[in-house]
């Protein structure tokens, strides 16, 4: 009786392995898997994924959310994840370090004018004004070694003060309005919802726009995969970032409808209202390599390049970055 | 199996050669390429870094942090947890009051209080020792009342009939009675504290061992990741040699005066 | 049973008056999203179960953990027996373990995410690794535990390798090779929650994470009393099996 058992089942497997090859070479679709976060920088990501773009080009997008973009690059560093969102800093890093990331495509960038996307804010009422009331205060940031960190120290350099002197805490976006409310901070740097929920709640007020003041269009943020991969696929990746550029396309032609503000909602949790009221980034089809290069240069000063070899800035940009792909 | 351990020399020197041996492939491996010299360096690159480290004295703030944290929330952890669990394991109306209420909270895994924690109580001291000092303290408890109940009652009842008060009794009988029990639970409890100091490190990073790994990783700087792992390895293998020795001197005490 | 429950009567009490105590304060005169009320605690927890998203984290979690178990159990007893009974495997892994076992796990999900990315394979090695150590020492304490008298006996009688391993070995061995599975059990789960958090992208762990991030306390709430109800079945389904198993093998063994 087992007998029979075990050959039936080995038989319902056997067809149902037939059947579900059989289903997926007929879609003939090529897995890609890309870590996202769910903030509103990657909603382009999300409205190519929603509109059909990624299938239209055959390829079926695996989106894995993390909390954070340092937790994505590790994993593509292992060859885990094929595609990887992250800040420009920790991409540079991982390429200085010789992993071999290399940027596909654009992520999200500030604007050309404040409000900004992210700001440096304090407690109402706060007394710092500029780079020199930072020096010795506790100010937030939500990891260190990330583009938040590095603004800030910039910022405070511009602004006549001592960044080395700035004491950096680490704390998660949502906690740093209750950290600066209860003084346990002296100023943070945050990001949209946050931010405007902040300040509109009277518990905080903007301090300056770190962004703006370094340049115009920060290249806050981009898709990166490694450089065995994208030699391995180039022309996978051609098709990536083309149906990702049909999502930025969509975004920007559809902002502040209701369908987008659904997405926007769903894709970061955030309710509709607050989604009527925050700054929201740029998002370009094309990474700038002057601005990268101005990035880098940055990095280099507040010692994040500190290794005794240069970084060939060519190399952290694909083709797929710099051109525009249509 | 084993007849006693003959002939230590030879047993010693396979030791150390399957250490060497080990560690030797291993560098081989990334010297020729079979294994990615940037993801795992070579142990030679990491016991240099190693080196820097400990000589420039850049090792001395994180491991005070990490060890601050550790050393205090173990002692509240413990002290707290023995108290109670020598009340508990020596009044039944103790027990049955509290015993339901452990009984729902001990299996819980304590590191998914964390983000809770963080969100209540923010991220500093306050946070971290709460934490460390909930998971230390469980271990140590159910042993407290385990070795408290375990404690003969011919040694309690002798001690009554010479008068002792039971405050008395609890403190010079049952504690010395119940001390090998309780040594196992704080034993537990230290792995279990480590564990916790850096993890909450990790996740709530102002300075220590955790989040410096966490940082290194973090910034791709992957020789010193593993050059701080290896620093935080020893540190748990002579915090873990240093109890055993405290152990058997506070056992051993306690058998004398017994 | 009942006597049980009548002598825990003024605990459960307690948990019951804790509880209302809580519902109370909270709907009436503590008004903070840190104690959210017991009632929405519960919502979320049924919300989390209709849309999918908790038994979703909760299927992540435990299929990963119980199969890392499984793999360090398993290798756990095999290295174990091994070097209780060879001598040179004893003297060979003896150190490395013994280097190895301090090590807090949380410090080693870092230079593993780099190796095996942020998936299910992280969990299982470092579930496997941490289960690993606990068995095995116990597994050679058990081997040490085996009668010898009963093993010359076996060996005078001319009973076969692998009868003795059966009647002898096993049977003495095996509680403490339990207890140390029951050790490694629970750790399992810690290791699982601490993987998850550190480099999480799906599971419990991470569900309690991405509810701080969103600053929603009864979610957390919610998934912190799922898990130590998690913890506490595991548990007792442990002790339930071990027991039948301890009863089947001695009643083999007689």
């Amino acid at each position: 009786m087992l007998e029979g058992l075990i050959r039936s089942i080995t038989f319902a497997a056997a067809v149902c392995g037939v059947l579900a090859s059989a289903s997926s070479q007929a879609q003939q679709l090529t897995k890609v898997r890309v870590s996202t976060i769910p903030i509103i920088d990657t909603i382009p990501l999300a409205a190519a994924v929603a509109q059909g773009y990624f299938k239209a080009e055959g390829l079926d997008v695996d989106t894995t959310p993390t909390v954070g973009g340092a937790v994505g690059l590790p994993a593509l560093a292992a060859g885990q994840i094929q595609i990887g969102y992250s800040n420009i800093v920790s991409i540079v890093l991982g390429n200085y370090e010789g992993l071999g990331f290399e940027m596909i495509a654009a992520g999200s960038a500030s604007g050309d004018a404040p409000p900004n996307t992210a700001a440096l804010f304090g407690k109402k009422g706060t007394d710092i004004r500029n780079g020199k009331d930072l020096e010795g205060k506790r100010v937030a940031v939500n990891t260190r070694n990330s583009i938040n960190w590095l603004v800030v120290r910039e910022w405070a350099r511009l602004m006549g003060g001592d960044p080395n002197r700035i004491n950096f805490v680490e704390v998660p976006f949502p906690s740093m309005t209750d950290a600066l409310r209860t003084g346990q901070l002296d100023a943070g740097f945050t990001v949209e919802p946050f931010l405007s929920a902040g300040v509109k709640g009277g518990v905080t007020e903007i301090i300056g726009w770190p962004y703006d003041r370094i340049m115009k269009r920060v290249p806050i943020s981009q898709y990166a995969a490694t450089k065995s991969f994208i030699d391995a696929n180039p022309e996978l990746i051609v098709r990536w970032v083309r149906a990702y550029n049909k999502g930025i396309d969509w975004i920007n032609q559809n902002s502040g409808s209701e369908e987008w503000i659904k997405l926007v909602a769903g894709h970061t949790r955030m309710t509709a209202d607050q989604v009527r009221n925050i700054a929201l980034p740029v998002w370009d089809k094309t990474v700038n390599p002057a601005a990268v290069e101005k990035m880098v240069d940055v990095m280099r000063m507040h010692g994040l390049l500190a290794g005794d070899h240069k970084l060939n800035v060519g190399s952290l940009l694909h083709t797929t970055a710099t051109t525009e792909v249509k | 199996m084993p007849e006693g351990y003959r002939g230590r020399w030879p047993d010693r020197a396979l030791s150390a050669a399957a250490i060497i041996v080990s560690l030797g492939a291993l560098e081989l491996a990334v010297h020729f390429g079979s294994v990615n010299g940037k993801i795992i360096p070579p142990p030679t690159a990491v016991l240099q870094r190693m080196w820097d480290l400990v000589s420039s004295g850049a090792v001395l703030p994180p491991l005070g942090t990490t060890l601050y944290l550790l050393f205090v929330a173990y002692v509240c952890g413990c002290g707290t947890a023995i108290l109670l669990g020598l009340l508990m394991g020596r009044f039944r109306p103790v027990y049955n009051l509290l015993e339901p209420l452990v009984e729902l909270l001990r299996p819980l895994p304590k590191p998914a209080l964390l983000p809770l924690l963080i969100l209540l109580l923010g991220l500093g001291d306050t946070m971290k020792l709460t934490t460390v000092g909930l998971a230390v303290f469980f271990p140590v408890l159910i042993n407290a009342i385990q070795g408290a109940r375990g404690v003969d009652p011919v040694l309690i009842n002798t001690a009554r009939t010479f008068g002792y008060s039971p405050l008395a009794i609890l403190w010079k009988v049952i504690l010395p009675a119940a001390a090998p029990m309780i040594f196992v639970g704080m034993r537990v409890s230290l792995a279990l504290g480590l564990l916790l100091v850096v993890l909450t490190e990790m996740l709530a990073g102002t300075g220590g061992l955790g989040f410096l790994i966490v940082d290194m990783q973090r910034s791709f700087k992957v020789l010193d990741m593993y050059a701080w792992l290896v620093i935080l390895a020893v540190l748990g293998f002579a915090l873990n040699a240093t109890f055993v020795r405290i152990e058997h001197w506070a056992i051993y005490w306690v058998v004398e005066v017994q | 049973m009942h006597r049980i429950l009548r002598s825990r009567l003024s605990g459960i009490l307690l948990l019951i008056a804790i509880f209302l105590l809580w519902q109370v304060a909270a709907t009436s005169w503590i008004d903070s999203p840190s104690l959210p009320p017991l009632s929405a605690v519960a919502a979320s927890l049924v919300a989390g179960f209709q849309s999918g998203e908790l038994p979703d984290a909760v299927a992540a979690s435990l299929w990963a953990m119980m199969l890392g178990y499984c793999l360090g159990v398993l290798c756990a007893v095999a290295v174990g027996s091994a070097m209780a009974n060879i001598r040179p495997v004893r003297a060979a892994f003896d150190p490395i373990i013994e280097l190895l076992r301090p090590i807090p796990i949380p410090a080693i999900v870092p230079p593993l995410i780099l190796l095996f990315g942020i998936d299910a394979a992280l969990k299982i090695f470092v579930v496997a690794f941490s289960s690993f150590f606990p068995v095995v020492v116990n597994t050679m304490g058990g081997a040490r535990a085996v009668d010898p008298i009963a093993l010359d006996v076996g060996r005078t009688l001319r009973v076969g390798r692998l009868r003795m391993v059966r009647s002898i070995i096993i049977p003495a061995s095996l509680p403490y090779i339990l207890a140390g599975m029951r050790t490694s059990l629970s750790l399992a789960l810690i290791t699982t929650i601490t993987a998850e958090l550190i480099a999480g992208s799906a599971g419990i762990g991470y569900y309690i994470l991405a509810m701080q991030y969103a600053m929603r306390t009864s979610e957390m709430y919610g998934a912190i009393l799922l898990l130590a109800l998690i913890g506490y079945l595991l548990n007792h389904l442990f002790l339930a099996g071990e027991r039948r198993v301890l009863h089947w093998y001695r009643t083999e063994s007689a």
